[in-house]
């Protein structure tokens, strides 16, 4: 029962994380140059990654999600969803450290206003994203 | 093939991810409408001019060249180069989608201005516009004041002759 339940709450986990990256990918894909700007906002990259990275990221989101979604190469795509989590939590706290208030620009390509208020709840929202995937990644390596 | 066999599973999935995803990521950047440049510091060292007042007078005599005014709308409003349209730097983002339809030929020369020696925003505006394709880009320095100096009959102003991204084509008529 207890078994049972475990493997359904990873379940849910997986397909919540899968939905995320294919819904945070879209945005991107199809409006690259607002992604840009946005990755110009963090002010981490070098400028000759920028665009590269603008281009590449969205689909490497997609087909992570795709991948958590269909069950297929659950370990790989949860590695690479639990490493994209932290880098974005990470660049976050360090810019919030830095005073540098910057659109998470996570789900959209929008540079939205922001508050301490916001940044918060952004911060917040990444670790639960963190903590679900981490639960499919230790999932996938317990199971095999 | 025994070496690929100790080769753990995971990192083979995760090779297979990014490789997969590399491919479609440079495959539908290649064949979509605005393809993001790869390299954006090239296109700009090599496709941004500096030109003269003198230039500038005799592209806008050929009628094929498109004025843009990088200052905030309000200055646009104030006064501009007759037939330019306004892309404020600080919003040139937003406008990329409308004016990527309007003007497709990314071979358009274009002179971009703002005003004042220091001023960076034709600069600014310059290299969003070379990010997104644009090879034929130039720009004006204190382009707005040299200009109202020196063609004073060649001017827009106030909301009646306000151009934006949306409005007529080059050259046409205030």
């Amino acid at each position: 029962m207890e078994k049972e339940f475990k493997n359904y709450s990873v379940f849910t986990a997986r397909i919540i994380v899968g939905l995320i990256f294919i819904t945070a990918s879209i945005f991107k894909i199809y409006d690259p140059f607002s992604f840009i700007e946005i990755i110009k906002n963090y002010q981490i990259l070098p400028t000759y990654m920028i665009n590269d990275t603008a281009i590449i990221l969205p689909f490497i989101e997609l087909i992570t999600g795709l991948f958590l979604l269909s069950g297929i190469f659950v370990k790989g795509s949860s590695i690479i969803s639990s490493l994209l989590i932290f880098i974005f939590l990470a660049a976050l706290i360090f810019n919030l450290s830095r005073g540098i208030d910057v659109s998470c620009g996570c789900f959209s390509s929008v540079n939205e206003e922001i508050t301490k208020l916001s940044s918060f709840y952004y911060v917040m929202r990444d670790l639960i994203f963190l903590i679900l995937s981490i639960s499919v990644l230790k999932h996938s390596f317990t199971k095999s | 093939m025994n070496i690929l066999k100790k080769i753990p599973g995971f990192i083979f999935e995760i090779s297979a991810i990014i490789i997969i995803s590399i491919s479609l990521a440079f495959l539908y950047n290649h064949y979509r409408e605005k393809p993001v440049q790869i390299d954006e510091t090239k296109s700009i060292e090599k496709n941004i001019n500096e030109i003269s007042i003198e230039d500038s007078m005799n592209m806008f005599k050929n009628g094929e060249t498109l004025f843009i005014d990088a200052r905030e709308e309000s200055d646009f409003n104030k006064g501009h180069i007759k037939n330019s349209i306004n892309i404020p730097a600080e919003d040139a983002n937003s406008k990329a989608i409308n004016f990527l339809n309007r003007y497709k030929n990314k071979n358009t020369p274009i002179v971009v201005y703002c005003d004042g020696e220091e001023c960076d925003l034709s600069l600014k505006t310059s290299k969003f516009l070379n990010s997104i394709g644009y090879n034929d880009v130039n720009i004006l320095v204190n382009g707005w004041s040299l200009w109202k100096k020196q063609h004073p009959d060649l001017v827009g102003q106030n909301d009646s002759d306000k151009k934006s991204e949306s409005a007529t084509p080059v050259n046409e008529g205030d």
